[in-house]
């Protein structure tokens, strides 16, 4: 065994660590995504005050995008290789609605928000006034 | 006509008994994930609450997005008047 191959040995071994490293990573990551689908993402644990138990319920988005890729080339002399990955993802949730539990019954009470409500307005009007704009334009001419 | 409903997964949580009653929530979650575990999307809703009283009755209550409904009244009625006003300002033949 010479001086030079447990020095290649050793950066193999390191190359071994850090790809399992990105593995678990990975793996954990898909594990949590997948997990938004469950139940659990979507209706809070129960909250008991006095004799009444409160659930909210809330409407989650998850989206997660991954890559890899590896590329060589080069002439006899120069051998270049090289690889890569990235990733990236975002998640979105709101609330939807409480169900209320009491002896008496069980009601759902619809969570609103206004400021979506407003959003959707300001849009639709500014999506009128374009289109009316535009047709006034072609009465002109 | 490719089958889509193995994207939908609805799943019911554990039950939860308050009083004399015993209730049971119920989710429906899309999940496509085209890439072979390189990602995809997971949209995740609330659909319904299953109460099962002591005499063994049991009723669904639907879970209703008031938000999303009401979007979707603002923008329906948001295309009903851009229909109308191009009715309305549509050129006339001289």
């Amino acid at each position: 065994m010479t001086e030079e191959q447990p020095e290649e040995v050793k950066k193999a071994e390191d190359k071994g660590e850090f790809a399992s490293v990105s593995v678990d990573t990975l793996q954990s990551t898909m594990e949590s995504f997948i997990a938004t689908a469950n139940t659990s993402a979507v209706f809070s644990k129960p909250v008991q005050h006095g004799d009444t138990t409160i659930i909210t319920c809330s409407e989650v988005v998850a989206v997660l995008g991954f890559g890899v890729g590896e590329g060589g080339g080069g002439d006899k002399e120069s051998n270049g290789h090289g690889s890569g990955g990235g990733g990236g993802g975002r998640t979105f949730a709101r609330p939807v609605a409480a169900i209320v539990a009491s002896p008496s019954g069980v009601s759902i009470q619809p969570i609103m928000d206004p400021a979506k409500l407003a959003l959707a307005a300001l849009t639709t009007l500014g999506f009128m006034f374009a289109m009316m704009g535009r047709m006034s334009r072609g009465r002109i001419r | 006509m490719p089958d889509f409903s193995s994207l939908f997964i609805t799943q019911e949580g554990e039950p939860l008994k308050v009083g004399d009653q015993t209730i049971t929530v119920v989710s429906r979650a899309l999940r496509w994930m085209p890439m072979l575990g390189f990602g995809g999307v997971v949209w995740n809703r609330p659909v319904a609450v299953k109460i099962r009283t002591a005499s063994g009755v049991e009723h669904v209550l639907p879970v209703v997005d008031e938000t999303r409904r009401r979007q979707a009244m603002i923008v329906a009625l948001g295309l009903a008047c851009a229909v109308l006003l191009s009715l309305f300002f549509r050129p006339r033949r001289a």
